[in-house]
């Protein structure tokens, strides 16, 4: 391993994001050592991000990135319309056996026929949830460029904290939709602490 | 969406700034499908712009900023059209005309002047701005549209902060008051342009002298070595003149004494005499790499140096000032870059500082204050570059009911990180794009049109090219083409006062002042007034019929600005402007009828009910069951797959 601190050269390039979050956080950073996995636009902007930032290193690797998933059960009781949309196509691709986001405004009335389902279980209304909103969902299957950088902005500032160890993480599901512009913080942890 | 692949093919974009936000800016819009860009950018890449304008390497130092942007560009889009201006967009080339070939224009600017100027620009061409600014972790993105929603300067912006000079020169409270006196009176006067006017106390007096007498401090002695002076400037400034400011007791009634420092005082007999090791560790040749911390082994810029170690610095660096860059001795600016420059400040302000009681700040944090810089990080240009495209986008399709400005907050505001807002209609009374006449109260017999062009036209109304007419009289413009007699003409008319102009200028006159490249007209209503007070109007007029701009610290007295208006105004919006019970979410209505702007509501309580507190607060809702409801963008689960049948909303 090299010096502990930092080169001249280094303080010069990072002036002025040391300003922003200390000479020791960017420290941290350049020992760090980030792995990422499957590789479309907002991954490919937070790859950008975290290499401005100063890592040590960076390790690509393209492979199909795994759903997670919790049980319904465990889900907050107050949650966004667009999140419930998303569980419901995500329901769905399972049911299917389709992969993420392989799909189409044709699997409408599947989905449609889910949404009732799924409404009925935990009870809001199917016309919360408008059909608008998961035709939407199942025809957005190509990446948006400008939401690829907010979604890899996000994420670089995440990933930068949680190296740094200087902020609070968000807790704990980000989720940006273009059409109202709103970036919301969902907290879907299993600690059941809402009222 | 497929419309939208056509608007933005067929789009006609200008970017204006191609640094932090730009560079993210062109890379998301090129990745967009856009084909047709035009970026204006004057400054060349430096050093510390790499941690965040990626487009741009090390090896470009030096170069263009939208050169390089758009070469970098075109490597991975080739098909792209991009056209780079190294240049300043108040350039008089970038005239209505020109703007008027734009569909939209996107800003990424660091300064208030040129905001304000390419928003006039925008107001004449009839094309939407969209702006922007972001600092540290906050951002913001703004739709301006003419008519439709308020112009960029309908809401005063908050001007560069300014100091009074008697707290510069006399009373500093406050570490950045030190480095104003280090920067713009110490650094000014002994390394800057002589027969420029100082507010430093420059002469030594006896009590016999009088004025004419007085010697100026700051010549060099006959047979004074470097060392020598230095001390005895050191002496002068922060122990006579202490001495001297002390000796008014009314000054110190109600403030803590200042202490005067004397070289004696700090620095041990034997380190006075051999301070630093010049000729040892200096690289050759280069002068900025001349550097008072090298020669006395100061390494580290976050270190916050003892007085000893300040007073050390200070005298160093000022001796290698004289020895090695001594051409330059005249002409010298400060440049935060400038390594020697910065070293010199930073102790000077310590000493002054450590004098009145101040706590003392490391070269790290005095450079940021003195070079006014930003701080600056990749991810948020990198978000407000995607919300900036979102934006245009949806002013490409005319989409004017789904304009939104969006504030980036560090921390969320009700769950949201990302917070849009509806645009206000335009602000009536904004003299910018409303043409509201405005009123001046002044001495018209005692101040000079000067007076009136700097502080009034240029200062306040920002103004860059003005013309002044007294009906068809006119009294004073700018311009390439005028013939030499109108130039000595003008710059005579500069010099008389208001009241003795060839068309002379008394209560109740109306001036026309114009910018002909920002097409904008003003109509001043002049009144006559006696007196102002000296402290609370010391600028000797008042303009009114517009809104002032919050400027924090002024107590009235003449003021000091802090360098050039870069960081405040690149800054996001003050938050307290979108608290977390003001903000006015309104939902999407489902009609299909355009909401209509509101002005903003103070009082909340009337306000339209937030998405999330409608829940939160069991408001209800107002629709029936069978209608989508959009008041909310949430939904209430119950528990498990018993299949009980479904509970009511909330109410």
């Amino acid at each position: 391993m090299g010096n502990e601190e930092l080169t001249e050269q280094e303080t010069a390039l990072y002036d002025r994001q040391i300003r922003v979050w200390g000479v020791d956080a960017q420290r941290r950073l350049s020992k760090s050592h980030i792995l990422v996995s499957g590789l479309r636009g907002t991954v490919v902007e937070f790859c950008k991000n975290i290499v401005l930032a100063g890592v040590g290193s960076l390790t690509l690797n393209d492979d199909r990135p795994d759903a997670i998933a919790i049980p319904w059960r465990s889900l907050p009781k107050r949650v966004s319309k667009l999140y419930f949309a998303m569980r419901v196509l995500e329901r769905f691709e399972e049911a299917e056996g389709r992969n993420p986001g392989e799909t189409s405004t044709a699997d409408l009335p599947i989905v449609l026929k889910l949404r009732k389902d799924l409404c009925e279980a935990h009870s809001p209304s199917e016309a919360q949830i408008p059909d608008s909103l998961l035709e939407r969902l199942l025809a957005s299957t190509t990446e948006f460029p400008p939401v690829c950088a907010i979604i890899g902005g996000i994420l670089g500032q995440e990933v930068i904290k949680a190296i740094s160890g200087k902020g609070d993480p968000l807790k704990n599901f980000f989720f940006f939709d273009a059409v109202d512009g709103k970036g919301i913080i969902e907290d879907i942890s299993n600690t059941n602490t809402h009222s | 969406m497929a419309s939208d692949l056509s608007v933005i093919e067929g789009a006609k974009l200008l970017m204006v700034g191609a640094g932090g936000i730009g560079c993210e800016l062109l890379k998301t819009l090129a990745l967009s499908g856009f084909k047709d860009i035009h970026i204006i950018d004057m400054d060349t890449i430096e050093v510390s712009n790499l941690n965040r304008q990626f487009l741009f390497r090390q090896s470009h130092v030096g170069q263009s900023k939208a050169k390089v942007a758009r070469d970098a560009v075109v490597r991975f889009r080739p098909q792209i059209s991009i056209t780079p201006y190294h240049a300043n967009v108040k350039d008089p080339d970038f005239n209505v005309d020109f703007f008027k070939q734009f569909n939209v224009v996107l800003n990424g600017l660091d300064n208030l002047d040129a905001r304000r100027h390419v928003n006039r620009l925008c107001l004449a061409a009839d094309v939407p701005l969209v702006e922007s600014g972001t600092t540290g972790f906050l951002g913001q993105v703004t739709v301006h549209a003419k008519g439709k929603t308020e112009c960029y300067e309908c809401q005063p912006k908050p001007s560069p902060k300014t100091y009074p000079v008697c707290t510069i020169t006399s009373t500093p409270s406050k570490f950045v008051h030190c480095i104003v006196w280090a920067k713009d009176l110490l650094f000014a006067k002994m390394f800057g342009d002589k027969n420029q006017e100082n507010d430093l106390n420059v002469r030594t007096s006896d009590a016999a002298s009088s004025s004419e007498h007085a010697e100026d401090v700051f010549e060099s002695k006959k047979d004074e070595d470097i060392e020598q002076y230095g001390r005895r400037i050191y002496d002068h400034v922060f122990g006579y003149n202490i001495e001297v400011a002390l000796s008014n007791e009314e000054t110190w009634k109600n403030r803590n004494r200042p202490r005067p420092v004397y070289v004696r005082d700090v620095l041990a007999t034997e380190l006075i005499q051999q301070n630093g090791n010049v000729d040892k560790d200096l690289v050759a040749g280069d002068p900025l790499s001349v550097s008072a911390m090298a020669s006395l082994g100061l390494k580290n810029p976050q270190d916050v140096w003892s007085l000893m170690e300040n007073s050390r610095i200070f005298l160093e660096a000022l001796k290698l000032f004289f020895l090695k860059r001594q051409k330059e001795i005249g002409n010298l600016s400060f440049d935060k870059d400038d390594q020697l420059a910065v070293e010199f400040v930073t102790a000077a302000a310590n000493i002054r500082a450590a004098s009145f009681g101040i706590p003392l700040h490391s070269l790290f944090e005095a450079k940021g204050i003195a070079g006014n810089i930003v701080h600056a990080v990749a991810t948020t240009n990198a978000i407000i570059a995607g919300l900036i495209v979102i934006e245009a986008i949806k002013v490409l399709r005319k989409d004017t009911s789904n304009y939104r400005m969006t504030y980036c907050l560090e921390h969320p505001s009700r769950k949201m990180l990302l917070m849009p807002v509806e645009p206000f209609e335009p602000n009536k009374s904004c003299y910018v794009c409303s043409e509201t006449p405005l009123s001046l109260e002044i001495n018209t017999k005692r101040s000079k049109l000067r007076d009136f062009v700097e502080k009034v036209v240029k200062a306040k109304l920002g103004m860059n090219l003005p013309l002044i007419m007294h009906g068809q009289v006119l009294l004073y413009e700018v311009g390439d083409d005028l013939d030499e007699d109108m130039v000595a003409n003008y710059e005579a008319n500069l010099e008389k006062l208001l009241s003795e102009l060839p068309s002379p200028v008394t209560g109740g006159t109306i001036l026309t002042v114009e910018d002909l490249q920002q097409e904008l007209t003003c109509n001043i209503n002049v009144k006559h007034r006696e007196d102002f007070d000296e402290e609370k109007e010391p600028d000797g007029m008042i303009l009114s019929g517009w809104t002032q701009p919050p400027a924090a610290e002024k107590d009235g007295k003449e003021s000091m600005g802090n360098g050039a208006s870069t960081s405040s105004a690149s800054q996001a919006i003050p938050l307290e402007t979108i608290g977390d019970d003001d903000i006015e979410i309104v939902p999407v209505v489902t009609e299909g009828v355009a909401p209509e702007r509101k002005r903003k509501l103070s009082d909340t309580s009337n306000a339209v009910t937030s998405d999330l507190s409608s829940v939160e607060h069991g408001t209800s809702s107002k629709k029936k069951p069978q209608e989508i409801d959009d008041d909310s963008d949430v939904v209430m689960l119950e528990d498990g797959d018993s299949g009980i049948s479904k509970k009511k909303r909330l109410r």
